[in-house]
């Protein structure tokens, strides 16, 4: 099963009036396999035949060479409509254009008709058709029944087409002169038939089978024929448009010996140009390759045209057809559907791969976790029965220098507190009350802190204590208050970690709020009254949990 | 069908149908939950090592410190930190401290011993035995309520802790005060209400006497 619309490699059968030829077309050049005439008894057999064993069920492109092809030039205006209603307005016209022909298609010109003054912009169309014949039912039904792809069904004057502008343009001496506006392409096929194809722009505009003589031992004759043929298609051309001073190219293919008759005999203007080739000529010239040949192939045009269409990924004017769809159809949607398999077989053949090795590699990851955790295993087994082996209970070491780490963490070491506060106090001061207790964190009311750290750990002091100093009232208040600031300075200085403040003052000048109160009440009660100062000391800091 | 695609063309479909159903299931039903289900296998064997690795380490550590922590054991345990709550031998621990502390006069209460929750003892299968103590000192001077806690601290089995004081100074020292001295009295001059903690780590299946006493 290959790919019908991208191989080169094809089965092409050519149909002409006398018989089916059919060609084997692939990278090494184009060959002829047989030849079955439309009588013979066995004709499908044969046919099926050369397709299946011959050809090894290459696809089947199936080129039209027959006598009775119809082309028509047609109009369609433009109406702005959207790209389906064109569509089906061609197909409609398409329909009363050859309403008996079932086979038939149309394909765009690039020639449009301008909108002018009582005339309407139209696209123009070649609408061409041909008739459901025997030959065309037999030629389906052997391709059919073969079960090779069908790649189309086309006609061979349209499909050659391009193959004149090709040539054309390589034939031409300046390479950068406009190609020529004419072409006419005249090649003898196997058949017997001279088939002439004339194109206007690069665009087929007429073709003409007419038979001439299959004698190219009489090559006078047969140049004499074909030099009338000519003349004729030229009395035609006139008819599409064609004037003298229209450059034109006339290629013509021949043996060496007719094709110099055939150029010699034939008047060119000054606008036109006669090339007589061998078909093996115009193949290099169009870069093809035409295999081996068989004696007279020198002569004959057919497997050109063969080769040219057999080359192409996309037809110009494929044909559409019942016979042709339903066969072609399902075997593309078959062919499409087995390259989505290929390719998502090949999509699952890596997502299989990479998980393949993502697995092994993960049981590899285990393998050497499980070795190393055995390896631990047995080293902490081994450090356990050391630990054992000491012979005392490891745990309640541990645990009870902890528990004595967490007590003392928790208490405050009274003596080298006070001791540290009697260094501060110097010789001349005294300390008449001292209070240590736990620090209350209840009584703070800095909302702030408990706002910023609201259900976590917070710092704060172990123990709160307050010292407090009597002073006569006969004191300089000014002179005790500074010793009392200086005494909280020296605190601080000791006491590390430690926050030290005065919270009363002998007489407060500041009117701190704690302060107004006291001096408020020694004014009214206006009492000789010893003056009391105190300083708090809040710490040290530890780190507790708040709920 | 088998007319219009023929017997090869539906044998290779299925055939690559096949094949896509077979490598779909292998990677998808088969190795991809197989990765998935190995993977949390060795995210747990990963976790299991490194626990490893860290009690091997710890253990390690242990060792390094075990020596001194076992001389700070064995200072503990000669402390008595280890013992039961016994109120005769506090009491005749006391009166030594009052004794040689140089106080005027210390009354001290032990109240009632209650086991305090510690997650560190427990690991030990042991618990905290936790008194409270309430002292009140009379001296001549500070120095003698702090050497007497000092030697509370000290000498006193188990851990003790100071909870609150309350020190405060009675008198001045006077011509009176002064002549007391001299006659062989000792006038109060200073007072302290001491709150302590007495704490000690005993087994945790031996019964205790938690009775109060002066």
């Amino acid at each position: 099963m290959s790919l019908s619309f991208l191989s080169r490699n094809k089965t092409v059968l050519l149909v002409s009036d006398e018989a089916l030829h059919i060609f084997s077309a692939g990278t090494s050049g184009v060959e002829i396999v047989d030849t079955v005439a439309w009588g013979v008894e066995d004709f499908e057999k044969q046919v099926l035949s050369a397709i299946v064993k011959k050809c090894n069920r290459k696809p089947v492109l199936i080129l039209n060479d027959m006598v009775e092809q119809h082309y028509r030039k047609e109009k369609v205006v433009k109406t702005g409509a959207g790209f389906g209603d064109k569509s089906a307005m061609v197909k409609r016209k398409l329909n009363v254009a050859f309403p008996s022909y079932p086979v038939r298609a149309a394909y765009p010109l690039k020639e449009k008709i301008k909108k002018s003054e009582g005339q309407l912009a139209a696209d123009i169309f070649i609408f061409a058709a041909v008739p459901n014949s025997t030959q065309f039912n037999q030629t389906m039904s052997a391709a059919s029944k073969s079960l090779a792809s069908v790649a189309g069904f086309c006609l061979l004057p349209v499909e050659s087409s391009d193959m004149l502008k090709t040539l054309s343009q390589r034939l031409s001496k300046d390479k950068k002169a406009k190609p020529a506006k004419w072409c006419i392409f005249v090649g003898q096929h196997r058949s017997g038939g001279l088939r002439q194809i004339v194109t206007k722009n690069g665009e087929i505009a007429l073709t003409r089978m007419t038979p001439v003589t299959q004698d190219h031992n009489n090559s006078e004759k047969w140049a004499s024929e074909v030099a009338q043929e000519l003349k004729s298609t030229m009395s035609y051309l006139a008819r599409f448009g064609y004037v003298p001073e229209d450059t034109l190219d006339t290629i013509v293919i021949a043996n060496e010996q007719a094709g110099d008759l055939l150029v010699n005999g034939v008047e060119t203007t000054e606008e036109s140009n006669l090339y007589a080739m061998a078909p093996y000529e115009a193949a290099k010239l169009l870069n093809l390759k035409l295999g081996r040949q068989q004696a007279g192939d020198n002569s004959y045009a057919d497997m050109l045209h063969v080769a040219w269409a057999a080359r192409k990924s996309s037809l110009i004017l494929p044909m559409k057809a019942t016979q042709v769809d339903e066969v072609s159809q399902p075997r593309k949607v078959a062919m499409a559907a087995s390259v989505l398999l290929c390719l998502s077989a090949a999509f699952l053949g890596y997502q299989a791969i990479s998980s393949y090795e993502g697995l092994s590699s993960v049981k590899e990851q285990l393998a050497a976790a499980n070795n190393q955790r055995a390896q631990l295993d047995v080293q902490y087994q081994k450090e356990l029965a050391k630990k054992e082996e000491l012979g005392f209970n490891v745990k309640l070491v541990q645990a009870s220098i902890k528990v004595r780490d967490e007590m003392d963490a928790d208490s405050i070491n009274v003596i080298d507190f006070f001791a540290e506060i009697g260094k501060a106090m110097g010789k001349d001061l005294r300390i008449d009350t001292v209070i240590v207790n736990p620090y209350d964190s209840d009584k703070v009311v800095d909302t702030m802190r408990n706002f910023a750290q609201p259900q976590q750990t917070r710092i704060e002091p172990l123990y709160s204590t307050v010292l407090q100093m009597t002073y006569p009232s006969t004191t300089d208040i000014e002179r005790g208050n500074a010793e009392v600031q200086a005494l909280s300075e020296r605190l601080s200085t000791l006491l590390n970690g430690y926050d030290v403040k005065v919270t009363k003052l002998l007489k407060d000048y500041e009117y701190t709020e704690g302060l107004i109160v006291e001096t408020g009440d020694l004014e009214r009660s206006d009492l000789s009254q010893d003056f009391l100062a105190e300083i708090t000391i809040e710490g040290p800091l530890k780190e507790t949990k708040t709920q | 069908m088998i007319k219009v695609l023929g017997f090869q063309r539906i044998v290779i479909l299925a055939a690559l149908l096949a094949l896509n159903a077979l490598l779909g299931y292998a990677a998808y039903m088969l190795f991809m939950p197989q990765t998935e289900t190995k993977n949390r296998e060795l995210r747990g064997v990963r976790g299991q090592v490194s626990t490893l690795r860290a009690d091997i380490d710890g253990l390690l550590i242990e060792f390094e410190q075990l020596d001194e922590q076992r001389a700070e054991f064995e200072r503990l345990k000669a402390a008595g930190f280890f013992d039961g709550q016994s109120r005769r031998k506090a009491q005749l621990i006391l009166e030594k401290i009052q004794e040689r502390s140089g106080v005027v006069s210390a009354v001290a209460s032990i109240a009632a011993g209650e086991f305090e929750e510690s997650e560190e003892a427990a690991k030990a299968d042991h618990q905290i035995l936790s008194s409270p103590i309430a002292v009140r000192v009379e001296a001549v001077n500070d120095l003698d309520v702090f050497r007497y806690i000092y030697l509370i601290k000290e000498f006193f089995p188990g851990h003790v802790s100071v909870e609150n004081i309350n020190l405060n100074r009675e008198a001045d020292i006077s011509g009176t005060v002064l002549r007391g001295i001299a006659s062989g009295k000792n006038p109060v001059l200073v007072s302290a209400e001491l709150s302590l903690l007495w704490r000690t780590m005993i087994p945790q299946e031996e019964e205790n006497n938690q009775g109060g006493g002066q």
